[in-house]
């Protein structure tokens, strides 16, 4: 198996579910065996319960996917009382993904999350193109400043070991990076969707009813690897690489660029059994290529 | 549910842009008014599974039917299988109809809102009561299978121009029906969605327990990505969602 060490935190093999494409597994648990997962990463979830955005949420072409959900979800309680022990039947590890409205909302949220012993890691979502944040600013991984009071303030209330979720819409990605580093993240994780628009020249309207949204699936993938690849040089932490993964030789590509472990998202609308295909992929790619450890691929891109 | 791969069966061509795929399913039991996910593939081919209802389905036999129209790639994609292709299926998905313990039962179809209410026709048929089946579309040449539909109950057509049936939208004969009813009746209907506002504010109106298929954009079709919500009169939730919680729901717990 191709075990992987993320932070202290070891994962039977370098696939986890994307934040907000997996539920909290327990649809997909009808399709495959959790178990099979290195890690499930759970919809990322807010203190209060949030309605999300007005509906059409969803459009789609060839090349992937937006969407404008607006982090709807039944706030931490809920998450603590039902994802949790629904997970804890699987021998897998589990991720909560938190947002919140300021760093004083995200402390409290991994605060909370912390007393949990079924909860193995905290993602940090810093990233959602579908909500304005109190600030105003955009996405808060757009301000190096904001985004290391947020992960200060996150390490400092966590006992576990916590990730920060970036997006590659920003000046300098290795500035926002290493903020996060010196901060005290112990990961990254790197792509969230793009923000982006789909428009419908019949009708003149966007096509997604927040005009604005999230592009993520086969498209971003190019984006999303060249990010992993500078980051990769440029901080000393392990990253997690997310963005048009569809099989596993996408997810082999985000390895060979730096990524310790790879986040499956879209991907699971088209294929319910794509993380499993994709952790077997991986395994069989090693296998045939005699290679024992993932440190004998990561990185070793060849430039 | 469940994911598998099946050989198209048949693929018949109804009419102008009108569908009806036959394929093997891989699960024993479906409800009226529950739908598949269908994977497109081929060149150009769209991102994401489209949803289409179970149009006829027969659990002992093997056989399940999607009654499709060609709007776009997709169904484009789908319109050209030929028998012995394969289909990349998840289903059956979301809650159906419920039959309702009523005297009569009014079935209303627009445009390709007719697709999930052959399978309820079918099962209603016999079971209580009496069916009565209205079908409306812009023109007689998407109303498709009017003759299998007459086999379980009585059917009303209407359409806009005049080609078959009364000339008028669905209301009119929908509501003569309502008003003559002996004892209110129970209606399920599936069609545009001014159709259905229409059809539920009759519904209210004769007090006639009225349940409607919705259809939203949808990316997983399982419940887990919160894409498809339809906004609800709830006081815990502002919105549901239409592949879980629905396609079918009560007319009066919609926000039309
Ligand atoms: C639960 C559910 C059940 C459904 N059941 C059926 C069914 O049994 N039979 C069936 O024919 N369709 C059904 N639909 C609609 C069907 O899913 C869409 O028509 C299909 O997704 C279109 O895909 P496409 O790639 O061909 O078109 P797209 O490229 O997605 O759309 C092309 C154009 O067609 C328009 N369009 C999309 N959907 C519709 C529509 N429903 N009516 C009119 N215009 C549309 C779009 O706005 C766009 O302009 C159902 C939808 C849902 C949510
Ligand atoms: C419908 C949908 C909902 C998402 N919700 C979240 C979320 O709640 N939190 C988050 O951090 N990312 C969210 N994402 C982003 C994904 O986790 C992932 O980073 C992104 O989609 C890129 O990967 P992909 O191309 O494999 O989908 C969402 C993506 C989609 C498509
Ligand atoms: S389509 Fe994902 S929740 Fe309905």
């Amino acid at each position: 198996m191709v075990k992987v060490n993320l932070a202290g935190l070891e994962l039977k093999n370098p696939v986890m579910s994307a934040s907000g494409t997996f539920g909290y597994g327990e649809e997909f648990a009808e399709f495959f065996d959790l178990s099979l997962m290195g890690a499930v990463v759970c919809k990322t979830i807010t203190l209060k319960q949030r309605e999300g955005n007005k509906p059409p949420r969803i459009a789609d072409f060839s090349g992937g996917m937006l969407n404008s959900i607006g982090l709807e979800n039944k706030g931490a309680e809920y998450f603590v009382q039902t994802a949790l022990p629904f997970l804890e039947k699987y021998d897998t590890k589990v991720f909560a993904s938190i947002a919140g409205n300021d760093a004083g909302e995200y402390g409290a949220l991994a605060a909370r999350l912390s007393a949990e012993p079924r909860m193995h890691a905290i993602e940090i979502n810093l990233s959602c193109p579908n909500v304005t944040h109190g600030c105003g600013r955009g996405l808060f991984c757009q301000n190096a400043q904001t985004s290391a009071q947020i992960v200060a303030a996150v390490k400092a209330a966590a006992k576990k070991p916590v990730f920060a979720k970036l997006s590659a819409m920003v000046s300098d990605i290795t500035q926002i990076a290493r903020a996060c580093q010196e901060a005290g993240a112990d990961g990254l994780t790197l792509i969230n969707t793009l923000p982006a628009m789909m428009v419908d020249l019949k009708t003149r309207k966007p096509a997604v009813g927040n005009a604005s949204g999230g592009l993520s699936g086969g498209c971003i993938k190019p984006v999303a690897l060249k990010t992993v690849w500078d980051v990769y040089r440029a901080v000393k932490i392990p990253i997690i690489g997310s963005g048009g993964i569809m099989n596993a030789n996408d997810a082999l590509e985000f390895i060979l660029c730096g990524a310790s472990a790879v986040q499956i998202g879209s991907a699971n609308f088209v294929n319910p059994l794509a993380c499993k295909e994709i952790a077997e992929g991986i395994e069989e790619y090693f296998q045939k290529n005699n290679l024992r450890d993932i440190t004998q691929l990561r990185g070793q891109l060849k430039i | 549910m469940k994911n598998f791969k099946t050989e198209v069966l048949e693929n018949i061509k109804l009419g102008r842009d009108i569908f009806r795929i036959k394929f093997k399913p891989q699960f024993a039991v479906a409800r009226p008014g529950q739908f598949v996910e269908v994977l497109c593939a081929g060149a150009g081919a769209p991102f994401l599974r489209r949803p289409f209802c179970i149009h006829r389905f027969d659990g002992e036999k093997g056989i399940c039917e999607i009654l499709f129209r060609r709007v776009g790639r997709g169904t484009e994609i789908l319109s050209n299988l030929k028998q012995g292709d394969m289909l990349d299926i998840t289903g059956p998905l979301g809650k159906g109809f419920e039959p309702q313990a009523a005297q009569h039962h009014f079935i209303a179809g627009g445009g390709m809102g007719i697709a999930p209410l052959l399978f309820l026709a079918e099962e209603l048929y016999g079971k209580c009561g009496s069916v009565k089946i209205f079908l409306a579309a812009k023109t007689a040449a998407e109303i498709p299978c009017q003759d299998i539909f007459k086999q379980f109950g009585e059917v009303i057509l209407s359409t806009e121009d005049g080609t078959a049936g009364e000339k008028c939208l669905i209301d009119t004969p929908l509501e003569r029906a309502l008003k003559t009813a002996p004892a209110a009746p129970a209606i399920y209907a599936c069609g545009p969605h001014g159709m259905l506002r229409c059809v539920a504010a009759l519904g209210a109106k004769y007090k006639a327990h009225t349940q409607v298929s919705l259809e939203e954009n949808m990316a997983c079709g399982l419940g887990v990505c919160q894409g498809c919500a339809v906004e609800v009169k709830n006081k815990d939730t502002k919105y549901k969602m239409v592949c879980k919680e629905g396609p079918v729901f009560n007319a009066e717990d919609i926000v039309w």
